[in-house]
């Protein structure tokens, strides 16, 4: 079970996250819900490992895919590019890349680089690398903001059918349908 | 059709501007009328063409070419290796900053000088070219090493990506616009120096011998003729550079993600 533990993250003097502690029921899809600038982005980077300057622990999680707010792709090659060379070129992972560009309605762009397709699309791409990578824990930050509704629902009831039994799902999100939707458990910060 | 258009309408734009400037040089030498102080462009033409028939013209012109080009090579090169190391390794950095610097702002001349006590008057002119490019190519493969995409590299990091992977999908990628503006001012600044050092150390066969002599005798026309090689030479090696590099900067085109979002 993902535990964290007594988590302290200051920005200067400015207290971002308090002694947050929380255990994580492995397997589950958790929503980390609170008011903007409360360090759900900053709790996200913690467990992905990217920030090590807190105090306190995250134990348990296993190997990690995020899903960053500010997208991340890189910007030198092509959709279906971006996902290969994250994700490995097997036969297999291929499949599954080009199932997910499908469902997720990318087909068509899989060729064209991120400055060619809309902030959604890129989105969307970002979500399938972090969802694809063959891991215990993914974390994805704010995945479905700029989605519209219907492209929402397609992605989450992928998200839901392809979940794998005991991956843990941590995910960020202000919007009251996504916790109907998506969450099994909800998380306050 | 467009870009049909677009190269007639370049190339008469070329040959206009090109024309104006042979005219006006024809009328200042005309004024002169003295060929040692400014041959006509006929005359010079006509030198060239006589220089031409020679073999020993292509030995010449091709053995400061390799010249040249082995100390634009070498400089990149070195330049390169010693950007990654300085980035990865800040004791480095500190000790070769300031020779860096040093080599940046000594006179051209007084390196010439110096470096002929001490290396062979044949290899100087490469030795030049390469203290010309190799500070330009460092600084540029330096900045570009330290401003590589800190997102990507957070995706790399997260996703486990091996050294090598990092090289080869974001460091490379990144980097190319950094290594195309090092060529684009390397290479005008290469010519300039080789040849001077070959004018100062006067090796065996060399353009820049051809030029000293062309001082000594004072036979301008041939200086002229000289130089007009030497300008033919280096846009020919900016024009395979440069289609090379365009290539490769097609291969990794991209716009930033700030354009990218407002185009949005």
């Amino acid at each position: 079970m993902p535990k964290i533990k007594a988590i302290t993250k200051k920005f200067s003097d400015i207290t971002v996250l308090d002694s947050f502690s929380a255990e994580i029921r492995k397997g589950s899809v958790t929503a980390l819900v609170s008011p903007s600038g409360k360090g759900k982005t900053t709790l996200l980077r913690i467990i992905a490992g990217l920030d090590k300057d807190f105090s306190g622990s995250v134990e348990d999680v296993g190997t990690i895919s995020y899903c960053p707010q500010d997208i991340s792709l890189f910007p030198w090659y092509s959709a279906e590019k971006n996902l290969t060379v994250v994700l490995g070129d097997s036969q297999k992972q291929k499949e599954d890349i080009r199932t997910a560009l499908e469902v997720f309605g990318l087909l068509d762009a899989a060729n064209k680089k991120p400055h060619e397709l809309s902030g959604g699309m890129c989105q969307r791409v970002a979500i399938i690398r972090a969802w694809l990578a063959n891991t215990d824990t993914v974390l994805l930050d704010e995945p479905f903001k700029g989605l519209d509704s219907e492209t929402k629902s397609s992605v989450i009831s992928y998200l839901k059918e392809t979940k794998k039994d005991g991956r843990t799902v941590i995910f960020t999100t202000h919007s009251e349908d996504e916790l109907t939707l998506f969450a099994d458990d909800i998380l306050k910060l | 059709m467009r870009i049909m258009k677009k190269i007639i309408v370049k190339t008469i734009k070329a040959v206009l501007c090109a024309a104006f400037w042979i005219i006006l040089w024809h009328l200042a030498a005309m004024k002169v009328d003295l060929e040692v102080i400014l041959p006509s462009p006929a005359a010079v033409t006509f030198r060239l063409l006589e220089l031409m028939r020679d073999g020993e013209f292509y030995l010449t012109a091709f053995t400061s070419l390799l010249r040249v080009l082995t100390g634009i090579i070498a400089g990149v090169l070195i330049g390169c290796i010693c950007a990654v190391l300085t980035a990865n390794i800040s004791v480095l950095d500190t000790l070769l900053s300031p020779a860096i610097s040093v080599i940046k702002s000594v006179p051209v001349a007084s390196f010439i000088i110096l470096l002929m006590l001490w290396v062979d008057k044949n290899s100087l002119p490469a030795f030049i070219t390469f203290l010309i490019v190799f500070p330009l190519a460092w600084a540029n493969i330096s900045t570009g090493i330290k401003t590589a995409p800190k997102n990507l590299l957070e995706i790399a990091k997260v996703y486990k990506f091996d050294p090598m992977r990092k090289v080869l999908h974001i460091y490379i990628p990144s980097l190319i616009p950094f290594f195309i503006s090092t060529a684009k001012s390397a290479l005008g600044l290469a010519w300039k120096a080789g040849i001077a050092a070959e004018v100062l150390a006067v090796p065996a066969i060399a353009i820049g011998s051809e030029i000293y002599l062309s001082k000594n005798f004072f036979e301008t026309t041939d200086l002229f003729a000289w130089t007009i090689v030497t300008l033919v030479l280096s846009v020919m090696v900016e024009s395979l550079i440069g289609g090379l590099l365009s290539r490769l900067s097609r291969k990794y085109d991209y716009r930033s993600e700030e354009n990218e979002h407002a185009e949005n």
